[in-house]
């Protein structure tokens, strides 16, 4: 009697919710890279650009979820703290190369 | 044709001042951002964004102060590109038409900061981008995460500091200047050691607070945009 009432309410997640928590934990991933990116920031100034901990949030995002999924975690989240940062030029480059390093750090 | 993020589209649906303006600050964009590259990413950038501005009667206000303020702005400047002052302390600019240059893309290097940094984080509620089929329940997502990581970066960095794992701030005013190398060596190596522990204890937070709480959520977002629609 006890607990029927949790085991009605806590559904079977169905397959078409898979593909939904995926991305939106890429989406939680890639967020959480963009506020490490952002809130430590240390601006160096002979190439105009900062130092942060985003490197590090981009090589945890390839751990955790493997080289795929990190890739696009990793990319989304430096580009989007570039775009609101306003290093608009970077955002492609960035993107490329932040999502190299979560895949190779994925593959390892 | 019926695609809702046009130019066309946006133009259409918009009165007649913000229309006005919106024009200027393209044909301004377009004309006086430099670099080639720039223009290709600013463009479509500024086309959402004004999709946003739009919509709040707030933001239309910023801009038509805006606009005010680069004309007041080129009524000041002119004098002063001619007078050899110095325009900004950054650097020394001393020809003439780099110093037009200089001043007329003031304006628009404002607005780009503004545009961005502003309306996607402070002044635009994240809700507002629900309304975007597919896309906007994960951009509400992502504005929503990153606000909450900040936090709990702050947080963090709070409890690590009261059980020192991480280094307090430096107050200047009461050390000793021959005891600054060996703070900052100290501080060096307690960040080395434990940044990586910040960074994963992010990362926890982060997956604790989405899955089971933040992914009801967000269902329940996703469902009442289908039903809107």
């Amino acid at each position: 009697m006890g607990m029927d009432h949790v085991q009605r309410d806590i559904q079977p997640i169905q397959k078409e919710n898979i593909m939904k928590i995926n991305f939106a934990l890429i989406i939680v991933l890639a967020g959480i890279t963009t506020a490490l990116t952002m809130v430590v920031r240390i601006p160096i100034p002979a190439t105009e650009g900062y130092l942060n901990l985003g490197d590090m949030a981009v090589v945890f995002c390839g751990l955790l979820i493997g080289s795929r999924w990190g890739l696009l975690a990793g990319a989304i989240g430096s580009a989007t703290a570039d775009l609101i940062g306003g290093f608009f030029i970077f955002i492609p480059i960035t993107f490329f190369a932040k999502g190299l390093e979560a895949y190779i750090s994925g593959t390892l | 044709m019926n695609n809702p993020l046009s130019i066309r589209r946006i133009l259409e649906t918009t009165p007649a001042l913000p229309k006005l303006l919106i024009l200027f600050v393209l044909s301004v964009l377009i004309f006086f951002v430099m670099e080639p590259v720039s223009v290709l990413i600013a463009i479509p950038i500024v086309v959402l964004s004004t999709k946003i501005i739009v919509k709040k009667r707030f933001l239309t206000f910023v801009l038509f102060a805006w606009s005010i303020g680069t004309i007041l702005g080129l009524i000041v400047g002119i004098p002063w590109i001619y007078s050899g002052l110095p325009l900004t302390p950054h650097k020394t600019i001393n020809a003439i038409i780099d110093r037009w240059m200089y001043v007329i893309a003031l304006p628009a290097r404002f607005l780009d900061t503004v545009c961005v940094g502003i309306i996607f984080i402070n002044t635009t509620s994240p809700l507002q981008l629900i309304n975007w089929k597919v896309i906007g329940p994960y951009a509400v997502l992502l504005l929503r995460i990153v606000q909450y990581g900040q936090l709990e970066f702050e947080t963090t960095i709070t409890t690590m500091t009261i059980q020192h794992r991480w280094p307090e701030p430096i107050e200047w005013r009461r050390i000793r200047w021959s005891s600054i190398p060996q703070l900052f060596l100290h501080g060096l190596v307690v960040r080395l050691r434990n940044a990586s522990a910040l960074v994963g204890i992010n990362f926890r937070n982060a997956i604790l607070w989405f899955l089971p709480w933040g992914w009801i959520m967000f269902k329940e977002i996703f469902n009442q945009s289908k039903r809107r629609t």
